[in-house]
């Protein structure tokens, strides 16, 4: 056997985590050269892909790996397709408003160069989360959150702090890297669910900038040979309406669709879909927040709370003490439920 | 605990195992048979199965020796891996045998040799 060949494996297994190695690393080294046999030289290409891929799962696993439940991987699952969604309706949102001010005015006030990169990512990313292939969403999911990163500190690069895009895409990512290896979220919700949600990401990013560019009154600023200038509003009886009831009708028949698509889950995969989404939708709060664009109803709120470096652990601190929080509570409503549903036989501790 | 469907590489490995405790290399092996030389288990993935199936309490270590300088470990379907194992065979049988239904009223049946 060629001492060679060994190290050339060696080498491969040192991708896996430390802890798997120490597991099983000299088992794996004893079956790679056992199967090599003595002519063997170098690991064969498809040998190398296979171990570099699993180490790579593993890796992206991290400490999460077989303590992660079935059910939990399907909620992240699930979740993950919802978030997902979310991400690819942003982009999509600003494309589908301009072919709605073309189809107008007959000329396109702006240019959509570049949300490209972004659009093309999150549809990537969206395909291989329906078709289960983890690995390729969650390595999707790292290349959005590098492409937010970049867009933000090329567009402000004082301002270091996580815009909507970038939290947004390292929480879709995180949500994919737990659900790495578990059934694809049309596997454990069905068709119907499935369409549901597909249906909100439509018409929350295509149907509602369209039908929003026939609603809305304009006050055209400039009409020139580089372009058109033009400040839309929604017109409330002659002046401008200080609330966006449209917006808000947008936002509440999404999250009627979301929770429709969510209704038929069972209930102990509820409970765990609403325990990874509450960490989540505080990440968001916070950050709504600390970037002082929480407008809701046209007002915006500023907390004194939120000022300076304070925000930074919380937006680690609180959500973790959010998911903690509820994991216990989804763990102890489930002791609480086996112990009605199976007491112990009289005469017996 | 949710009943998540095993994937082949999952499946064929407690087949494997099904006939007795085995070795890593042995089970690559007697994968490669079971599947008529379809499938053909690398380490990695091999051992990413294992350790799966051994973190959901499917397999067990059964022991360990040192051949040739080198760890083997022999694994065993435990209580609960055997008994997934048959509710999986008869999920896929029932699947298999739904399908010869239809293809035999379609008349497009046709078994082993058929063909030739």
């Amino acid at each position: 056997m060629s001492a060679g060949l060994e190290r050339h494996y060696q080498r491969l297994i040192a991708w896996y985590p430390a802890a798997y190695r120490r597991e099983y690393g000299e088992e794996m080294l004893g079956v790679l050269m056992h199967n090599a046999g003595d002519r063997k030289r170098r690991p064969g290409l498809a040998e190398v892909a296979d171990l570099i891929r699993t180490a790579l799962v593993l890796r992206l696993r991290g400490g999460s790996g077989r303590l992660v439940s079935p059910l939990w991987r399907d909620a992240a699952s699930v979740l993950g397709l919802v978030a997902v969604l979310l991400d690819l309706a942003r982009p999509v949102r600003p494309l589908a408003s301009l072919l709605g001010w073309y189809l107008r005015l007959g000329v396109a006030p702006w240019s959509f160069a570049s949300d490209w990169p972004r659009l093309a990512v999150w549809l990537a990313v969206a395909v291989a989360v329906l078709g289960g292939w983890w690995l390729a969403a969650v390595l999707g999911g790292a290349l959005a959150v590098l492409i937010e990163a970049v867009s933000l500190v090329r567009a402000d690069p004082a301002a270091a702090a996580p815009g909507w895009s970038l939290l947004l895409a390292l929480a879709t990512t995180a949500l994919l890297g737990l659900g790495l290896g578990g059934r694809p979220a049309r596997a454990v919700l069905g068709r119907r669910s499935v369409l549901l949600l597909g249906t909100a990401a439509v018409a929350t990013g295509v149907l509602a900038p369209l039908v929003q560019t026939r609603l809305w009154q304009i006050v055209l600023l400039y009409d020139g040979p580089t372009g058109v200038g033009l400040a839309p509003y929604m017109d409330a009886g002659g002046g401008i309406a200080t609330i966006d009831w449209y917006g808000i009708a947008t936002f509440a028949a999404t999250a009627l669709l979301v929770l429709a698509a969510l209704t038929g889950t069972a209930a102990p995969l509820r409970r765990r879909i609403v325990a990874l989404a509450l960490p989540f939708l505080v990440l968001l709060g916070l950050a709504c927040l600390r970037l002082g664009t929480l407008t809701f109803g046209g007002l915006t709120f500023a907390p004194p709370l939120l000022v300076g470096s304070a925000w930074v652990p919380l937006l680690v601190l609180l959500p973790a003490l959010v998911f903690t929080l509820a994991v216990l509570l989804v763990r102890r409503r489930e002791r609480h439920l086996t112990a009605r549903v199976a007491p112990a036989p009289p005469g017996l501790p | 605990m949710s009943e998540v469907t095993l994937r082949e590489p999952a499946f064929l490995i407690l087949t494997a195992l099904a006939r007795g405790p085995q070795h890593g290399y042995a089970v690559i092996e007697d994968v490669r048979q079971i599947s008529a030389g379809e499938v053909r288990l690398h380490a990695g993935t091999l051992y990413a199965v294992l350790d799966r199936l051994r973190g959901d309490g499917l397999i067990e270590v059964e022991r360990e020796e040192v051949v040739n300088s080198r760890l083997r470990r022999y694994y065993r379907l435990s209580a609960a891996g055997r008994q997934r194992l048959a509710v999986e065979s008869a999920r896929l049988r029932r699947h298999a045998d739904a399908a010869s239904q239809r293809l035999g009223r379609a008349g497009l049946a046709f078994g082993y040799g058929a063909d030739q």
